[in-house]
Order: C-alpha cells, then sequence, then structure tokens
C-alpha cells in the first residue's frame, strides 16, 4: 500500500496533545519583509502582510503567558521593534524571544537599543558553517557574515541573554550539518535546534547527521534538539525531540500524517506521524515502529 | 609566656564568612586557660580564584601552632592543598578538620591524608576547645570525645560527643565582637536541626529534636544587624525558617521592631506548604524579599525514597501566594535521585515551571557523607564519586548519560527560564 493509500484511512485514535509547554511562550505574528530569500522558508511566512501596530498592542495586552516570541517576516526589519518590544516589557512579560535571521544584530547599537528595550531571548537560524553553504540557502548575498557578526556581538554584549540557533536540516547542507553545530557552539549558543526543513529530504539519510551534531553538542556541554522528526527515527535520542517538551504546533506549522506502521507504533498516542509533504514526496518506506523502549512509559506521563 | 597562634581557616564561596568558625572562637574563648595561652584567628578567604601560596605565604608570616579547617564538599580540595603544604614546610603544625564533608568519615580522612593530625565529628565548639587544651598541654587527647586522630603512624576514634543540648553554653560570635555582620553575607541561627529527615541531606541527621538559642541573644543579634545602616540585606541559616507559625510570628516581631533603616531577608529557607495568608503577612512583616523552597522532585517514588515531605496542591498554593504578594521564590530540583528517571525529571520540571516561580534552582545530586543516600548508597543503587563533592555518577533508571544530559538541559533551561532582562 503506498503511503497516499493510508492517508486516506482514518486514523482511529486521537491524539494525546501536550498539556504543557516546559516554557509557554505566547506567539506573536509579526509578518513583513525579510531580507533574505531562504529557500525552505515556508510560503506563508515570506514577505507576509506586516501585522499592524494595535493588532499586536491587542495581543500584548492578553496576558495569558509571562513569555512571548516575536517571529514572521523578519522582525528587525520592522521600525517599529523597539517600541513593541519596550511595550511588551512594560507590560511585565520577563522573557520577551526574537526568532530573526540575525542580520541585524551585526550592529551593535541596535543590538544594544533592543536589548535594553527588554529582549534578551535570541533564536538565529544558521543555514551553513561558511558563507557559500549559507548563502546557498538564504539567497542572500553578504548575509552569512552579517548574521555570524551578529551573533559574535550578541556573544560579547555584558547583559544576560538566551542565545538559541537554528540550524535547518536540509539536502543542500547536510554534509555542513556537523561544522555547523560546532560553528553554533564557537558562537556561544545555549542551545541549538536541528529543524528539518525540507520535505524532500530522506529523514533516514539526516539522522546520522544528526546523531553527530547531538554527540558534539552534548560533548561540547550545549543541549540540543530536533524539530519535525517524529519518534520512530529518534529511537535512542528521545530526549533531544523538542516536541516531548513543547509539543508539536511549533512556530514553524508543520501538518502531519499517521504511516501505515504507525498502527504497530507504542508511541501512536502521542506522535502525529510523519509531515505530510515529506510523506507525499518520500513515501512512508523509512518509517520502523517504535516497539519497545524504556524512556516510553515516562514520556507517555507527560502527556497526563 | 608566649601565647601560642592558632588559625581557623575557611575557603568561602561568593565573600560569605564562616558561621561556624565564629561559633568555635567564641566557646573557645570562653575558657581561661585558653584565653591566657592562645591567639585564635579567624581567616575567611574566598574560594574562587583563590590561589594557595597566598594562604601558605600568610601562614609563613602567622607560624601557627595549630590550624583548623572548616570543611565542605565544595572546599576540601583547597584545604587538603594548603594542609599538605603547610605541613611539609612547617612538620610540627597540628592539623585539625572539622565541618560536613570530614566530620562522618574522619578515620578515612586521617589514613588517605598522613599530614592530617585530628578530625572532629560533629558539633565542634566543645571537641575543639578540648583538643586545643590538650595541645595547650593540659589533658590528653585520648580523653576528648568527639574526634578522630593519629598518634604517630596509627589513627584511633574516640566515642562520639552528644549534640550540645543547651545552646546558650555558645557565645554569639556577633555579639562577642568576634564576627563583624556585613552586608549581604551575614546571617542568623536561632536553632540547630531539622524538622524533616530528607535522605539527601546532612542537617538534622543524627540530631534527635530541634535545640534553639535563646530568644533575648537571637533579638540583641537582629538589633545588631539592624541598628547597622550599611547592612541592606541579611539571611537565617535556619533549616526551616516557617516551620511554626508562633516562632516565625516572635521573630517577624522582633525584626519589624528592630528595622529602623528598612534592612530585608533573602533566600530564607522554607517549606513552602505550610505557607498560608498568614504566613505571607508574617513574611511581609519581616521583610522577607525572597525565600528558597523544594520540593527537589515531585515523583511520588522518588519521594518516598529520599523520604522528602512534599504536598503538591499546598506547595502549589504556598509558591502561588507568595508571588502574589511580591515574595519571590526559588524552587530547588535535584538531579539524579534514586527514583527518578530523565523524564521523570522533566515531569518535575514542567510541574514546577507551571507554578511560575521567580527562579529555579537545579542542581545535581551530592552524595555527602553522613546522609542516608551515602550510608545506603548500594541499597539505593546509587554510583557516585567518592572524591568530593560526591557527586551522584548513576542511578538504577538514571544512567550516567541520562544524568548528564539532564545536566545540560538544566543548564540551558536555566538560562532560558531565570533570564534577567534590564529593567523596564
Amino acid at each position: 500500500m503506498h503511503y497516499a493509500d493510508a492517508l486516506r484511512k482514518p486514523f482511529a485514535q486521537a491524539l494525546l496533545r501536550l498539556r504543557y509547554s516546559l516554557i509557554r511562550y505566547k506567539k506573536i505574528f509579526l509578518g513583513g519583509p525579510c531580507n533574505n530569500n531562504c529557500l525552505h522558508c515556508p510560503p506563508s511566512y515570506r514577505n507576509s502582510t506586516p501585522t499592524d501596530f494595535s493588532t499586536i498592542e491587542q495581543a500584548l495586552g492578553q496576558r495569558d503567558s509571562d513569555s512571548i516570541v516575536l517571529f514572521g517576516g523578519e522582525p528587525t526589519l520592522r521600525n517599529d521593534l523597539l517600541r513593541i518590544v519596550a511595550d511588551a516589557r512594560s507590560s511585565g512579560y520577563r522573557r520577551i524571544k526574537i526568532m530573526t535571521n540575525g542580520r541585524a544584530l551585526s550592529n551593535v547599537h541596535y543590538l544594544e537599543q533592543l536589548i535594553r528595550a527588554g529582549c534578551s531571548l535570541f533564536e538565529i537560524t544558521l543555514w551553513g558553517s561558511n558563507a557559500g553553504a549559507h548563502e546557498s540557502l538564504s539567497r542572500a548575498p553578504g548575509s552569512f557574515w552579517e548574521t555570524i557578526t551578529g551573533l559574535r556581538n550578541l556573544a560579547e554584549v555584558p547583559y544576560d541573554k538566551f542565545i538559541c540557533i537554528r540550524i535547518p536540516v536540509c539536502r543542500e547542507t547536510l554534509g555542513d550539518l556537523e561544522q555547523c553545530v560546532a560553528t553554533a557552539l564557537n558562537l556561544g549558543a545555549h542551545r541549538i535546534i536541528l529543524s528539518m526543513q525540507d520535505a524532500r529530504l530522506s529523514i533516514l539519510a539526516a539522522i546520522p547527521h544528526i546523531s553527530n551534531g547531538i554527540n558534539i553538542s552534548i560533548f561540547n556541554r550545549v543541549w540540543i534538539l530536533t524539530e519535525g522528526i517524529p519518534f520512530c527515527f529518534m529511537q535512542g535520542l528521545e530526549h533531544h525531540i523538542s516536541e516531548v517538551y513543547t509539543g508539536w504546533e511549533t512556530i514553524y506549522q508543520r501538518t502531519y500524517q499517521k504511516g501505515r506502521h504507525c498502527s504497530e507504533c507504542i508511541c501512536q498516542e502521542i506522535c502525529p506521524g510523519v509531515d505530510v509533504l515529506s510523506a507525499k514526496k518520500l513515501g512512508s518506506g523509512d518509517i520502523l515502529p517504535v516497539k519497545a523502549g524504556r524512556v516510553f512509559e515516562d514520556i507517555k506521563a507527560l502527556y497526563d | 609566656m608566649t601565647k601560642r597562634n592558632i588559625l581557623l581557616i575557611s575557603y568561602n564561596w561568593a565573600n560569605h564568612f564562616s558561621l561556624a568558625l565564629g561559633y568555635v572562637k567564641a566557646y573557645a574563648m570562653k575558657d581561661d586557660f585558653i584565653r591566657r595561652s592562645a591567639n585564635i584567628e579567624i581567616l575567611d578567604f574566598d574560594t574562587a580564584g583563590l590561589n594557595i601560596q597566598q594562604v601558605i605565604y600568610y601562614l609563613s608570616q602567622r607560624r601557627p601552632d595549630v590550624i583548623g579547617f572548616s570543611c565542605y564538599c565544595w572546599n576540601i580540595e583547597k584545604v587538603l592543598d594548603t594542609a599538605r603544604i603547610a605541613k611539609t614546610i612547617y612538620p610540627t603544625i597540628q592539623i585539625v578538620l572539622g565541618g560536613p564533608e570530614v566530620s562522618p568519615i574522619g578515620l578515612k580522612y586521617l589514613k588517605e591524608y598522613p599530614f592530617l593530625d585530628a578530625v572532629i565529628k560533629g558539633e565542634g565548639e566543645i571537641t575543639f576547645a578540648e583538643l586545643l587544651r590538650c595541645s595547650l598541654g593540659q589533658g590528653s587527647i585520648q580523653d576528648v570525645s568527639g574526634i578522630s586522630y593519629r598518634i604517630d603512624d596509627h589513627v584511633f576514634e574516640n566515642p562520639d560527643r552528644p549534640p550540645i543540648e543547651d545552646l546558650s553554653q555558645i557565645p554569639s560570635p556577633y555579639l562577642e565582637g568576634i564576627l563583624i555582620p556585613k552586608d549581604k553575607v551575614s546571617y542568623i541561627e536561632t536553632y540547630r536541626g531539622c524538622i524533616f529527615r530528607c535522605h539527601y541531606c546532612f542537617e538534622g541527621k543524627n540530631l534527635p529534636r530541634l535545640r534553639f538559642f535563646p530568644d533575648e541573644r537571637v533579638r540583641r543579634e537582629i538589633e545588631l544587624f539592624m541598628n547597622n545602616p550599611e547592612i541592606k540585606t541579611f539571611h537565617f541559616v535556619d533549616t526551616v525558617f516557617n516551620f511554626r507559625k508562633e516562632r516565625l510570628a516572635k521573630i517577624a516581631d522582633m525584626l519589624a521592631a528592630a528595622n529602623r533603616y528598612g534592612a530585608d531577608l533573602r533566600t530564607v529557607e522554607i517549606i513552602a506548604e505550610f505557607v498560608d495568608e498568614e504566613t505571607v503577612q508574617l513574611f511581609k512583616k519581616a521583610n522577607v524579599r525572597s525565600i528558597e523552597t523544594g520540593p527537589q522532585t515531585v515523583n511520588e517514588d522518588t519521594l518516598k525514597n529520599v523520604n522528602r515531605y512534599y504536598k503538591a496542591e499546598q506547595f502549589r498554593n504556598g509558591v502561588r501566594l507568595l508571588e502574589e504578594h511580591g515574595i519571590e521564590v526559588t524552587t530547588d530540583l535535584i538531579i539524579g535521585l534514586p527514583g527518578d528517571t530523565f523524564f521523570k525529571f522533566v515531569r518535575s520540571v514542567r510541574t514546577i515551571l507551571d507554578m511560575k516561580p521567580s527562579t529555579i534552582i537545579f542542581s545535581i545530586l551530592h552524595v555527602l557523607p553522613g546522609t542516608v543516600l551515602y550510608e545506603k548508597s548500594d541499597e539505593f543503587g546509587l554510583k557516585f564519586d567518592d572524591k568530593a563533592p560526591h557527586l551522584v555518577l548513576s542511578a538504577p533508571d538514571f544512567p550516567f548519560e541520562d544524568i548528564d544530559k539532564a545536566v545540560i538541559m538544566a543548564f540551558s533551561l536555566d538560562k532560558e527560564y531565570n533570564i534577567k532582562p534590564l529593567k523596564a
């Protein structure tokens, strides 16, 4: 049976949802343009309509969390970002995070302004360990060194800050993944996220590189997570599945579908399956259901 | 008669100073013979960045006859380095160790480190004074209870000394002028012992009940601290500041009456489960700005294994009440407790994060000498580093690599959760 056939079969069991996220961020989509032109950027994020200031203010006014993440388009291109951050801070948000390509942070004065306004958590995307690899995907000449300079500035400014470096996993840079992790470590990351961003990439082919990346990071005492990879591919690496800590609804929206072997998997109640695009393009042959494992009872208990 | 030089040395963190050595000196100085025969000097050094050579240089100038060290798991390495070098240069110096790191395993230390002369077991005030009298020529070491010691190449252990029943016997090092209170790094102790018997903790072990310093003395210490406008913040080292409401009310009254310069209390250890509206008002009256509490873990099996008191709903309610009233709550979680696994630890993290305390402190289990976990480590299936600080290496369902990953994850989470943005 082809994967597409399996998709048509209704999956009987409802998915248990994580009713928590370790730190729950209120997500505020800023929209607007980006100065990168990333090959794997989700279409909905690419040059989207900017969210108007009053809508953002309204969202900030609904205090259902003490943490926010500002994302979408490139937040640092907005003229009103400093004002948004300052308003969020004065509204009492303790953790204000931006997801950025980091280029604007190469201007240390701007970075200082941002931190002084109240933004102290940064999630920055690094496509590759060198200009060639990075810019082949960011498709913006000069973007690599700006991002690197931004990260260096961030590491050096004498304020309390949290630096997460997001490394997309895709066909073009798979061979560079370990080097990219090493680069992120040298840039002072407090956390690294390896995020599946390429529906045409076989997860099975990526896993050896991901596993190496995890080992390099842990060896260097920095926490590392994966995103968009179901349990069956992460057997033995379950500690690093970010969705175990945050749920499967991540900033980069993905649509998951169960595969034909999923009903044999002990994780079926807590795993949404594989990315639907990936499954359509590559089939579900790679999926090997999880049959046993000492950690799964404990993971399942997190959903209680 | 030339007085003998006695040095009491403590290696501390972050410019703190040793209250324990203050007690030891205060008690010893009660003794006429000791006072006539010896000068006792307390030296507090900051562990971080300290060069042992500086201490040795100081010793070369002072030429002490006896050095007493206050030993904890975090400073024992520096203590041993200092003692070894000092004994090599000045073989007649007597080296005496005391404190929780060495106290329960004195014989072991004496056997492993031939440059040590004696180790004090349990509370040190009376024992050190008696030992000092011997050293000054009065009495015999064989008659001193509560020590392990060396004579020539042989080590011996005398019977234990019971805890000091009447704490008023120990003069206040503050009121005697032995310790000078300083801002942020001064502590008051109002009682000894603990109402709990957590298996990972040294406090209260083998002490059958709580013993209290006299109220009047506590009041005078509080007065002394709060009469100094330079002291903006100080601490209490009591194991559970709020263990009984009547006592908390009494201390809060003393603090409120003495607080003429707006000093506040930070990081007092409390049990969150005992917190209600009235307790919060008493904390406010005492000007408590921040408290520290457990629960170390929230998993039932683990709590049972380590004999830890935790009531989920009361704890949550306590944290909520405190934070709502502007008292910052620091919660503690321990990585590597027997019964926990990586994801059970994550469950504890989740539970605590959900309560939104101001700060979460993660620490790895130290299997400390004298604790139940140390003594029954085989029974619990715990493996740990025998060398201080005695970090846990593995538990039955928590292998080394998982503990290591939990520590790395906790470091990252600590950075993210406890972030201190610039003021709004």
